[in-house]
């Protein structure tokens, strides 16, 4: 990864939502401020969104990426053409966590503790039964056929087929869950807990188990795109999964010293092995994967900045990361095959 | 249950985390008209407040963000640990902006609970790493104190003036002007100090409090630990009061074995935390030159080395307790049994 950005922009304020449109094009952004805009592949805004009074949480590309949705503490969702067409939904409530369905037929946002369902072909939102607390992730299992949504108590499922407003399914933790991810091969969910914990479930069968251990709670979760290492961030460590065969029971992660302040951000390059993480110190790293469970693995090159970084993005065909930062700054940095 | 014995000996004056003050109190103790008050008295900083309840606050320059009480248990095998999630949030969110606050203040309802307000300050490092608790605030009412704590609940419910009253720093007597008179004000502390010995009580009318006594007061620094009580330990000071929620000091010479002392507070908390609300110390430890200083809140405690014992001064243990159904001789004789032979 070179050091120097192909393009710097700013935004005024911590950049807490960075994500490519799945076309590599054009990347969004949206700040604490509540500002948001899309740049062009040149860095340049390409369009300024409407702004979201005390801040932007959450941004997702359509899957074709024609459209972007934003959410923010104004309990407002946005959707907006490329073409500057714009529908607003007025859920209530921290809008905190937003997710596409996987063929795009509807928008998942957790906003207070309502998992809602927005149909953008109708324009209707449906509005599931609440969650003990706020929702705090969302996320689709890869079929499209279930949505999850964490918050306390753990992950309540829905199905958008059924005529109910109940979850279909609940995998219970007694906890607060903070950050989720399912496994592309669609065979684990792993939630990140307030209580120091990584939780996981068999999507399935719901068979579960816990790894506890951690120092503090674990907001950064991801998987690599074949589903084989699941990373985690726990203050400044990173702590790398093996999800080969039966998954991590009994094995022992690779590990290693990231940052020496806590990590913000953890990102898998698309397509390829690269970690990329970055932290409160400013710092960004690039990791290889591990070889096998338990390795300590050293990073491939890091960089260092004196400014926070807020949030990761990794374009969809891994040649670049962008890094938006505490203080507004967006930089996008060329990554070498 | 999670005991931190922390070896922090860095400067406290250094300490750059942005106080937060918790303001507890019934509606109608004037709460409102004293954070008014506060928001008033200290233009020019940056003050983010966050309530529960929708107040009347006349300030623009404040930024206000509404609550809505979140209240998690944290799955740690310590039953008494509740948080407040929607805290660990909205503060995480703040933190994070550009501009930045001097200070915050946290309202809660009349009807709050303040320990998980509390604990939220020990679980939770994000929120420890840039906040830090500055001191639990209680308003209360000169005239109408008596009648609240006085009102019954169901069983196993806490009347929450009581325990409101339990858990402050500072306790802000308002209203004096209605009240009866001085003798009726001398009532009224009377039954606070039967509950809380050691918090300074505050009186005022209108709100109008010197914000010395209340801000930046380091109610939750380890090295001012029972620095302001100047009660402490007076006889005349304990009030004997039909009241299950009360005080319990002890001092003691001589020097603790750090073991035994671990052993006892740490047995103490896992059996009896959910009835301890409070609890402070200043330990001499057998084979320290400095103090060991610890605070903490239910089964939660902080505790750390602070300066070393000065020369001539008394190597003398000194703990303070609040909470329900306190026995005294019974916390006496446990801190007695951990003396270095």
């Amino acid at each position: 990864m070179s050091a120097a950005p192909d393009w710097t922009a700013a935004l005024g304020d911590h950049v807490g939502v960075l994500a490519w449109a799945p076309t590599g094009d054009r990347l969004l952004a949206g700040s604490l401020a509540g500002d948001a805009a899309i740049f062009d592949a040149h860095g340049h805004v390409e369009r300024k969104l409407d702004t979201h009074a005390m801040g932007v949480l959450t941004g997702a590309w359509y899957p074709t990426g024609r459209s972007v949705a934003v959410g923010g503490q104004d309990g407002v969702v946005r959707t907006t053409e490329l073409d500057g067409t714009a529908t607003t939904f007025d859920l209530g409530g921290w809008v905190t966590a937003l997710a596409w369905a996987p063929d795009g037929s509807a928008l998942a946002a957790g906003a207070g503790r309502h998992l809602h369902l927005v149909d953008t072909a109708t324009d209707t939102v449906r509005r599931y039964d609440p969650a003990p607390s706020t929702v705090t992730a969302v996320t689709w299992s890869p079929d499209g056929s279930r949505v999850g949504a964490a918050a306390y108590g753990g992950i309540r499922w829905h199905e958008p087929g059924r005529d109910t407003d109940a979850p279909v399914r609940v995998f219970d933790w007694k906890g607060s869950l903070l950050s989720l991810a399912v496994s592309p091969t669609g065979r684990w969910v792993c939630a990140g807990s307030q209580d120091a914990t990584v939780h996981l479930w068999r999507l399935w069968s719901a068979k579960d188990l816990s790894m506890s251990g951690y120092p503090a709670k674990i907001e950064h979760l991801a998987f690599r795109d074949d589903g084989r290492w699941m990373a985690n961030a726990c203050l400044g460590e990173i702590t790398v999964w093996d999800f080969a065969g039966k998954g991590p029971a009994g094995t022992a992660p690779a590990q290693a010293d990231a940052h020496d302040r806590h990590v913000t951000a953890l990102a898998w390059q698309p397509g390829g092995e690269l970690l990329a993480t970055a932290g409160a110190d400013g710092s960004v790293a690039l990791w290889p994967s591990p070889r096998r469970a338990g390795q300590a693995i050293a990073p491939l090159c890091r960089f260092e900045h004196r400014v926070a970084v807020a949030s990761l993005a990794w374009a969809p065909d891994g040649s670049r990361l962008a890094v938006g930062r505490d203080d507004g700054t967006i930089e996008t940095h060329p990554v070498e095959p | 249950m999670r005991t931190n014995i922390i070896f922090d000996m860095s400067d406290p004056t250094e300490d750059d985390r942005v106080p937060v003050t918790v303001l507890t109190g019934f509606l109608g103790s004037g709460k409102t008209t004293l954070l008014n008050h506060i928001l008033t008295a200290q233009h020019g900083k940056r003050i983010a407040v966050i309530e529960n309840e929708f107040g009347e606050i006349g300030i623009d320059d404040a930024l206000v963000l509404d609550a809505e009480e979140e209240i998690f248990e944290m799955n740690n095998g310590c039953i008494c640990c509740t948080v407040r999630g929607d805290l660990i949030r909205i503060l995480g969110n703040l933190m994070k902006r550009r501009d930045r606050f001097d200070q915050i203040i946290i309202e809660t309802t009349g009807l709050a609970d303040p320990a998980p307000v509390a604990q939220t300050f020990f679980v939770d490092a994000e929120v420890a790493g840039q906040l830090r608790l500055d001191a639990i605030v209680t308003v209360v009412d000169a005239v109408h104190l008596g009648t609240h704590l006085d009102d019954h609940k169901p069983d196993g419910v806490e009347n929450e003036a009581v325990e409101q009253l339990a858990f402050a720093d500072r306790i802000v007597l308002n209203k004096i002007d209605l009240a009866a008179g001085e003798a009726a004000l001398v009532m009224v502390e009377d039954r606070i100090r039967a509950i809380n010995a050691y918090a300074p009580i505050v009186r005022t009318s209108f709100g109008h409090v010197d914000l010395d006594r209340i801000l930046d007061v380091g109610a939750f620094d380890l090295h001012r630990v029972l620095a302001d009580d100047p009660e402490f330990l007076d006889p005349d000071a304990e009030h004997q009061h039909d009241t299950t929620v009360t005080s319990v000091g002890i001092e003691l010479d001589g020097e603790v074995d750090l073991d035994r002392l671990n052993g006892w507070i740490g047995g103490l908390l896992r059996e009896r935390g959910v009835d301890i609300f409070r609890s402070k110390g200043i330990l001499a430890i057998a084979g320290w030159e400095e103090r060991y200083v610890f605070q903490g809140v239910h089964m939660l405690l902080d505790g750390t080395a602070d300066r070393p014992w000065r020369d001539g001064e008394d190597r003398r243990n000194r703990v303070v307790f609040i909470g329900r159904n306190l026995d005294r001789v019974e916390l006496e004789a446990g801190l007695r049994a951990c003396l270095a032979a």
